[in-house]
């Protein structure tokens, strides 16, 4: 008996420890259940949240692949505009185009091509992801259908796979250029003919869109620039070729002439001077034996006679002062004359020559006066710069009837200017640049009068240049004229 | 010491590219006529024609393999169009032998791996074999079964690199180059030995983001569903956008967003998507199986760079650790980079950072590289003795001692 309880109280403990256990384990299971749960949906939350971040990922993947893009874009067209104006040769200016901005633009694929001049065909300038036979084969297809690609470039149409005017044209581009995509915009030109430039890409997920016409017109149009300018300047520079051989021409044709002038003005200045000595020989026999009767030592002559002898005596005197005049432009004209340089007091020459022409002055009834400062010594021939002065001062003279003559003398930069001013007839516009060639008389009532050979003028100018000084006149017709010359300070 | 030129060109005219690129690589070498080995490497806008062409004229008698892919790297930066060729000059302890395997697609690609690996060893001499590294112009799974064909008669655990040419965007334009000869289809292979050594550095940057799911359905390289409900949801709810602009865009999303497939952590794979139907169906890069767990990847440029600088920093402590056991001269060293082009959509204008970070790491050594699609790494490292991982979104750095 005592067993036996002793059986059934061990059999119910272990009853009950084993309802505890099943009790507690459940409890357990419940608690790894709900744990479970729990991490599940953790993990659901976390996978939602993974989901978030993808998504978020593709959106900042697609905004940066399109700012990379626009900028790569836009650094491009700065890049190629800046290549493309760095060369005025239009061979050049395709190779300027690289691979990398075909790219950046976001193409795959590209061709540049232009028309020959008469539109008869098409050169392709270049060509960008194509090669060999492909080539041959973009070649033949724009100039079987040239006339569509001449009428793109006349009303600056764009072709593009975008929104195709001719679908099945648009659907044969894109098969014989191997694109999905493509823009094709016309390159317009001032100078000559233009073209067309095709970018395309083979890749349907690439992100070209109409929005890129825009774009790709501004690098069309910046190509045809860089070939207007580069024809421009080769139209420009042979056009300044030829101008600078017609300048060659022409100079050589200017020396050839006046190396003539020159061996004319030579044979002229001889002849000149051959023809006078000539005459000064018989001259000077003829003024001899005039000279010979009229001393008497052949007799006495009748006044009549005698009264010949002296116009003949006066007028071989000017005739041999003449053939002076002309010997002496003859030699200043050569170089023979040699002229011999000292340092003068210009003012004494004045006073000299003032002194000697006032007797004809008070004869007329005009004022000769001088005016002038402290000069400095010039480098002169004084001889024959008193010539000067005598033949100006007595041209003033002669063609002043009343009022005066003023000679002024002044210091004018590095050289001494003089002025010879009268009150006289003046002299006509049209005679002022004729004034100082040789044998020239205005045609006035006075010169019809007054008689004169025409040299005077001409050999002060060759004396006053050989001076290394300058020679003019301002004159008004009726109010008077000024004579002004220059001589180097000593 | 290596003796090794590299010349580069980014003219329009793809021939003249060439001949100015192997013209400066020439002008950059100490002996230039004793090159050994050429690796050419141009964008997909060359013609290949007019590159074998330079080629055969400038370097007939050279030993040349190469690629082309979207985008050329070199010091001076990644370049979307151009040609860079390296011109190297072995010493006489350092072998290598190449050899091609054409017309792929029509062949079994396990007959053709064997046949590839038995011409590189009837070249290559006695000496220690060292690494492999091939060029392939060839889709899908087909890969696989050609490198488990190569390991069979040079090695299971034999180290090699493949990169894969052929993209799935622009397959008609993927070229490999063997000698002269410009090849599609095909697979061109070198073969190094003697003595040098190698190093790899990989990095990825893209981590997982939301929880794990699994492939419900599948069906060779088609995910059916996922979480029993069509594939194409798992885009649809993580980007928020309607199934048709998924569809339109499913290559760029998941160039970004690649989906990783494995059944645990330490052993999965990238993949990009290359097309998805109207069902929701994702036509992927590789082979997957219903069970396995998927789980959406994300990136920033920052997670990317900070992998790139891993992979380098990994390959600068190998060569420290080598250069300071070393007791006579330093050994001289180039460098081969592949960048997956996907890194190109995260990084975009920051692609170049990748360049400046091996040049900051690695100064002074030579290197050339390419964008490529996929790398696969067999045996590289000793926790992946005799497996081939595949790598499509990857940063590797091939640093090559002799």
């Amino acid at each position: 008996m005592f067993y036996f309880n002793l059986f059934f109280i061990l059999l119910l403990s272990a009853i009950f420890v084993l309802v505890y256990l099943v009790i507690k384990k459940d409890s357990l299971i419940k608690t790894l259940r709900d744990e479970v749960s729990y991490l599940k949906q953790a993990l659901d939350e976390l996978d939602e949240q993974a989901k978030l971040i993808v998504r978020t990922d593709l959106e900042l993947n697609k905004a940066q692949e399109e700012i990379e893009r626009k900028i790569n874009v836009l650094y491009s067209i700065h890049r190629l505009s800046q290549n493309l104006s760095s060369t005025l040769e239009e061979e050049q200016i395709f190779k300027k185009i690289s691979f990398q901005d075909i790219e950046n633009l976001g193409f795959d694929k590209a061709a540049i091509a232009f028309f020959s001049p008469s539109f008869s065909n098409i050169i392709l300038r270049t060509v960008f992801g194509y090669a060999g036979e492909e080539i041959e084969n973009i070649k033949k297809f724009i100039d079987q259908n040239i006339a569509i690609f001449t009428e793109q470039l006349s009303n600056h149409k764009i072709l593009s796979s975008f929104k195709p005017d001719n679908i099945i044209f648009a659907e044969t581009m894109r098969q014989v250029f191997g694109v999905k995509k493509f823009i094709c915009s016309p390159i317009p030109t001032k100078e000559g003919t233009g073209g067309i430039f095709f970018g395309g890409t083979v890749k349907e997920n690439n992100s070209l869109s109409e929005a890129d016409i825009e774009i790709i017109t501004i690098v069309s149009h910046q190509i045809g620039q860089a070939v207007d300018n580069a024809r421009l300047f080769e139209k420009t520079w042979h056009a300044q070729q030829a101008l600078e051989r017609r300048v060659e021409e022409r100079t050589k044709e200017l020396s050839r002439a006046l190396e003539q002038v020159k061996t004319i003005n030579q044979r002229k200045s001889e002849f000149v001077s051959n023809v006078s000595h000539e005459l000064r020989t018989p001259l000077t026999s003829i003024k001899g034996y005039a000279s010979i009767l009229l001393s008497g030592k052949l007799g006495v002559l009748p006044e009549e006679v005698s009264k010949r002898l002296e116009k003949i005596n006066k007028h071989s005197d000017e005739l041999v002062a003449f053939i002076n005049d002309l010997l002496d432009i003859s030699r200043i004209e050569s170089g023979k004359a040699e002229l011999r340089l000292a340092p003068y007091q210009l003012k004494s020459i004045i006073e000299e020559v003032v002194d000697l022409l006032q007797p004809q002055c008070k004869e007329k009834n005009i004022t000769l006066k001088t005016e002038f400062d402290q000069l400095p010594l010039v480098l002169i021939d004084h001889s024959q710069i008193k010539r000067v002065f005598i033949n100006l001062i007595n041209n003033a003279i002669k063609y002043t009837n009343q009022g005066s003559v003023t000679v002024r003398a002044y210091l004018q930069e590095s050289m001494v200017q003089v002025d010879i001013q009268d009150t006289g007839c003046g002299i006509p516009e049209y005679a002022l640049n004729k004034l100082f060639v040789e044998f020239y008389r205005v045609d006035s009532a006075v010169n019809q009068e007054v008689k004169g050979t025409g040299l005077g003028l001409a050999l002060v100018k060759h004396i006053v240049e050989a001076h290394k000084g300058k020679i003019w006149v301002k004159s008004k017709l009726g109010e008077g004229s000024t004579f002004s010359f220059t001589l180097p300070v000593a | 010491m290596f003796d090794i030129g590299i010349g580069s060109s980014t003219e329009n005219n793809s021939y003249f590219a060439a001949q100015e690129a192997i013209r400066n690589a020439k002008r950059s070498l100490k002996n230039a006529s004793s090159i050994n080995l050429g690796i050419v490497f141009h964008t997909l806008d060359f013609s290949a024609s007019a590159v074998a062409k330079a080629i055969t004229e400038s370097l007939p008698y050279t030993q040349l393999v190469g690629a082309n892919g979207p985008a050329i790297i070199y010091e001076k930066g990644i370049f979307r169009h151009g040609i860079v060729i390296m011109l190297v000059g072995f010493p006489e302890t350092v072998h290598c032998s190449s050899a091609v395997e054409k017309n792929l697609r029509t062949q079994n690609s396990h007959l053709s791996g064997k046949e590839l690996a038995t011409k590189l060893l009837y070249g290559f001499k006695s000496s220690q074999r060292v690494f492999g590294l091939f060029f392939f112009n060839l889709l899908g799974e087909e890969k696989r079964n050609f490198i488990v064909g190569l390991q069979e008669n040079l090695g299971r655990g034999f180290p090699s690199l493949s990169i894969t040419a052929n993209s799935s965007f622009d397959s008609s334009k993927t070229t490999i180059y063997c000698n002269s000869e410009a090849l599609v289809d095909s697979c061109v292979g070198t073969l190094w030995g003697g003595k040098v050594s190698v190093g790899l550095g990989i990095g990825c940057g893209w981590k997982p983001i939301g929880k794990p799911h699994q492939i419900t359905d599948a069906s060779g390289t088609v995910v059916v569903a996922i979480d029993d409900k069509p594939a194409i949801s798992l885009y649809e709810e993580y980007l928020g956008l309607s199934r048709n602009k998924i569809i339109e865009n499913i290559r760029k999303f998941s160039a970004i967003y690649p989906l990783r497939f494995g059944y645990n952590d330490s052993n999965y794979l990238l993949s990009s998507v290359i097309s998805a139907d109207q069902n929701g169906a994702l036509l992927c890069q590789r082979n997957v199986e219903k069970g396995m767990t998927v789980r959406l990847m994300i990136a920033t440029k920052e997670t990317l760079l900070e992998a790139t600088e891993s992979a380098i920093q990994e390959i600068q402590e190998s060569i420290k650790s080598r250069a300071s056991s070393l007791e006579k001269s330093i050994p001289s060293r180039f460098g081969l980079v592949f960048s997956a082009f996907n890194r190109y959509h995260i990084l975009k204008g920051d692609f170049q950072k990748e360049v400046t970070l091996i040049n900051k790491y690695l100064p002074s050594m030579p290197f050339i590289g390419l964008c490529t699609e996929t790398l696969m790494v067999s045996s590289f490292q000793s926790t992946s003795y005799g497996q081939t991982q595949f790598y499509n979104h990857d940063f590797a750095l091939l640093v090559v001692e002799g």
